[in-house]
């Protein structure tokens, strides 16, 4: 089980706070290419943005990035697949109609392996079907339709990653 | 003479080969590099939109970028097209500005384009950026290719008000060969705020073809309000309309409705008839049992077969009765049904 713990950002008012926003934009960070190449730097939160359609992927990263998010971009399951296991991001938003291996596939291989077992997962589908909701919320993942509200999507990610936060703090052993 | 003409043909067919070859070459050339200088302005564009999309004051920083990029309306259509599908709620202001600015006029003319495609991505844009006014052009690619239909009906919904509703319905009513399945489809996805529009249009004198699809709308629709809009197409010579107000009545459940299909049970087409028995047994009057009884005797199969179900729909008491029809020999047709249904009952458990 993964116990390494996204720095979020604080507030002024509440540096190192645990669940803090604004701590994770000023913690020690690392930063990652779209490329996968890695430079030791300040540790800001990574989303791992899997998806085939250039339009959203474009769109998701740049709000995340205005955010002081690190996108990881990857455009087929399979390269979502390597990325997830070798980049260790904070979150995956994974489109569930990816090419190769699905975003519902992707889920399973990942929710079995212990290394990226505790990766907070968010399923983008374009299909409002209560099957594939019910299936991801089981599977431990949110889900969000498309079209959707890039302020929304962003105001949830920094919710899931307070979350894990929150829950790491709370399950850190004294 | 020969060897000569056979020369000149064939250098006349080498410089018509040469030629066609290089019309082909040169045209892949140049439409290849307008695609090259097209993804370039694509992507230029795309980075300026995303700054618009996150930009404090939206509304102004999409108008700046509207007046930059006025002069290149094919790729912001294109732009705009992968946005809007992407997009929802409020995100989307800022790309109906740079539309309304740019190539909202553009888009209207190239609505009548002689090319699918260019139809079809212009009513999607439509879809999200209409205005009531614009529902005149939407209304009449109601008659196009299904997938345009499709995009124009989304359209049409998503700018539902008064003033598009009475567009819609006047195209309707003065359509020389209204596309039925296509206003059927809009109606259905207008749904009940077409009410008043569909009562005005059914006391006009419009074909009764027409008149059958509005009826038929206002059953499916469950418009109980236009009952007795409804209930004096019983009476009306067209056959169709007949079936129509009897099928709506079966979806209305209105109590009073059960004396007119009473009366339309001993219509003298068997359609008519089968449609009036099958409502009465969605209706579930306890005086119209003895019509269902007759109507197990009928000379029709799709009578018999309405009124066998329709007694079924009692329960107990319409399975009591079917039993005894069952045994009787006067009419081994009554019989035979009677037991069909009671069969099915068994298999199904009644569902």
């Amino acid at each position: 089980m993964r116990t390494r713990r996204p720095s979020l950002p604080t507030g002024p008012a509440g540096a190192g706070e645990r669940g803090d926003m604004s701590s994770i934009m000023n913690a020690p960070t690392r930063e990652l290419e779209d490329t996968g190449r890695r430079t030791e730097r300040r540790r800001t939160p990574r989303v791992l943005l899997v998806d085939d359609d250039p339009t959203t992927r474009n769109l998701i990263s740049h709000f995340l990035r205005k955010e002081d998010f690190v996108v990881i971009k990857a455009s087929g399951g399979s390269d979502g697949l390597a990325r997830a296991r070798n980049d260790r991001p904070d979150l995956l938003i994974v489109d569930a109609a990816v090419p190769g291996v699905n975003g519902f596939e992707l889920l399973s291989l990942l929710k079995r392996e212990p290394e990226t077992s505790g990766l907070p997962v968010l399923i983008l589908s374009s299909l409002d079907d209560e099957e594939a909701i019910v299936k991801s919320l089981d599977a431990g993942a949110d889900y969000v339709i498309k079209p959707f509200s890039p302020r929304i999507l962003v105001a949830k990610i920094k919710k899931i990653l307070r979350d894990v936060c929150d829950h790491a703090a709370n399950h850190r052993p004294l | 003479m020969l060897p000569i003409i056979v020369l000149y043909s064939f250098v006349y067919l080498l410089l018509m080969s040469a030629f066609l070859f290089f019309f082909i070459f040169t045209r892949r050339m140049i439409i290849q590099a307008r695609e090259r200088v097209d993804q370039r302005t694509y992507d230029a564009m795309e980075q300026d939109l995303l700054e618009v999309l996150t930009a404090a004051e939206s509304g102004r920083s999409a108008r700046a970028f509207a007046r930059k990029y006025r002069t290149r309306p094919r790729v912001l259509k294109r732009l705009l097209v992968a946005y809007r599908e992407t997009l929802i709620g409020g995100a989307l202001e800022p790309l109906r500005i740079i539309f309304e600015e740019t190539i909202r006029a553009r888009c209207l003319r190239e609505l009548q384009s002689p090319w699918l495609a260019i139809r079809l991505q212009n009513v999607r844009l439509f879809v999200d950026f209409a205005r009531p006014e614009e529902a005149v052009h939407l209304v009449k690619l109601l008659h196009d290719k299904p997938i345009v239909r499709l995009a124009v009906l989304n359209a049409l919904t998503g700018i539902a008000s008064e003033d598009t509703l009475s567009v819609i319905f006047d195209r309707f009513e003065n359509d020389p060969e209204p596309n039925f399945y296509s206003y059927s489809n809009i109606f259905n996805s207008l749904g009940q705020r077409i009410e008043p529009f569909l009562r005005a249009s059914l006391r006009k004198p419009l074909p009764a073809a027409k008149l059958a699809l509005l009826v038929e709308m206002a059953g499916r629709l469950l418009l109980r309000n236009l009952y007795r809009d409804i209930v004096r197409f019983a009476g009306h010579p067209d056959k169709e309309l007949r079936i129509r107000a009897a099928r709506a009545m079966g979806r209305l459940l209105v109590p009073a409705s059960s004396r007119t299909l009473c009366a339309l049970a001993s219509d003298p087409e068997w359609e008519v008839q089968a449609q009036a028995i099958r409502s009465l047994g969605n209706l579930q009057d306890w005086k119209t049992v003895p019509v269902l009884l007759r109507a197990l005797f009928s000379p029709n199969w799709h009578v018999r077969y309405n009124a066998g179900y329709g007694l079924a729909a009692f329960g107990l008491v319409g399975v009591l009765q079917l039993q005894e029809i069952s045994r009787q020999k006067e009419d081994r047709y009554a019989a035979d049904m009677a037991t069909m249904v009671l069969d099915s009952l068994i298999l199904t458990g009644g569902a």
